[in-house]
């Protein structure tokens, strides 16, 4: 499969590649990008399947990203990986069309718990 | 829910045993020896909405260093101030958003800003500094409510 992880932060990209590895989610390409319009000049061009975006980014949100994805019909399953983890953000991101939101900080356990699905399903 | 001394030690050890996995200690001691004063770096976060102010991590530029090392898996030597500022910026966002979100809503999280020095001394009753110890290393995590929002609780 194809990942893209979008998150401004050099870091914290790094840190979700770390996690997939040492969750076991080691046979897929994963890209990067940091922020949400770079992501999506990703997403019109390249081939993806899941994107593990962050929700607060400079020049385009995650949230904001979600509604180009859905209004230009990007088939991608699509997740957030953000610090603000609230029953309100998550019911934002579900009725926004996202799979699933991760709350940092967060487990490797949480990783193959909520990724299993998704990532061993393609 | 307000926020006091015991939940910020809470939510910041949580986060420093999880991104980092480092355990840390809170203590008490206000005027860490091992903290050269006037050369501290700050990363911030504010929060503005049904709470209005600002999360503060401040601790010395080696162990900014330290941190950023260990998120980019790098050894210190290659760690650019660049890189030491996202690094410890993005602690100051899951700080931030973890102290967001036990806090009334609704609001908005900002983006992390990094900037050298101390983070201002908290307005009494406005303001909490706790201090903790992580391997010998000192550093700080100060809430300041601005003072049109809502106060923690003392």
């Amino acid at each position: 499969m194809n990942i893209l992880v979008v998150d401004d932060s050099k870091a914290m990209r790094m840190i979700v590649q770390r996690t997939l590895r040492q969750a076991g989610f080691t046979e897929h390409k994963v890209s990067e990008a940091c922020n949400g319009a770079e992501a999506l000049a990703f997403l019109r061009k390249e081939p993806c399947d899941v994107v593990l975006c962050d929700w607060n980014m400079p020049e385009m949100s995650g949230i904001e990203l979600l509604g180009a994805v859905k209004t230009e019909q990007i088939r991608v399953q699509f997740g957030f990986i953000t610090s603000e983890g609230t029953p309100a953000m998550r019911l934002q991101a579900a009725e926004a069309g996202a799979t699933f939101l991760i709350a940092k900080p967060f487990t490797v356990e949480t990783f193959e718990h909520t990724l299993r699905d998704i990532l061993v399903a393609a | 829910m307000l926020l006091d001394d015991e939940l910020i030690r809470e939510l910041t050890t949580v986060v420093w045993n999880t991104v980092l996995g480092l355990d840390v200690e809170s203590t008490f001691d206000e005027s860490p020896p091992s903290m050269d004063r006037g050369d501290e770096i700050t990363t911030s976060v504010d929060i503005s909405g049904a709470w209005d102010g600002t999360i503060s991590l401040s601790f010395s530029p080696s162990f900014g260093r330290r941190l950023a090392a260990m998120m980019l898996d790098c050894p210190e030597s290659q760690t650019t101030a660049a890189l030491v500022r996202d690094a410890v910026g993005e602690l100051a966002n899951v700080v931030g958003g973890n102290v967001k979100g036990v806090l009334p809503g609704p609001s908005k999280l900002s983006l992390p800003r990094v900037e050298a020095g101390a983070a201002a001394v908290a307005v009494s009753g406005l303001g909490r500094r706790v201090w903790f110890d992580c391997g010998g290393q000192r550093f700080s995590v100060t809430v300041r409510s601005h003072p049109s929002g809502e106060a923690t609780r003392s």
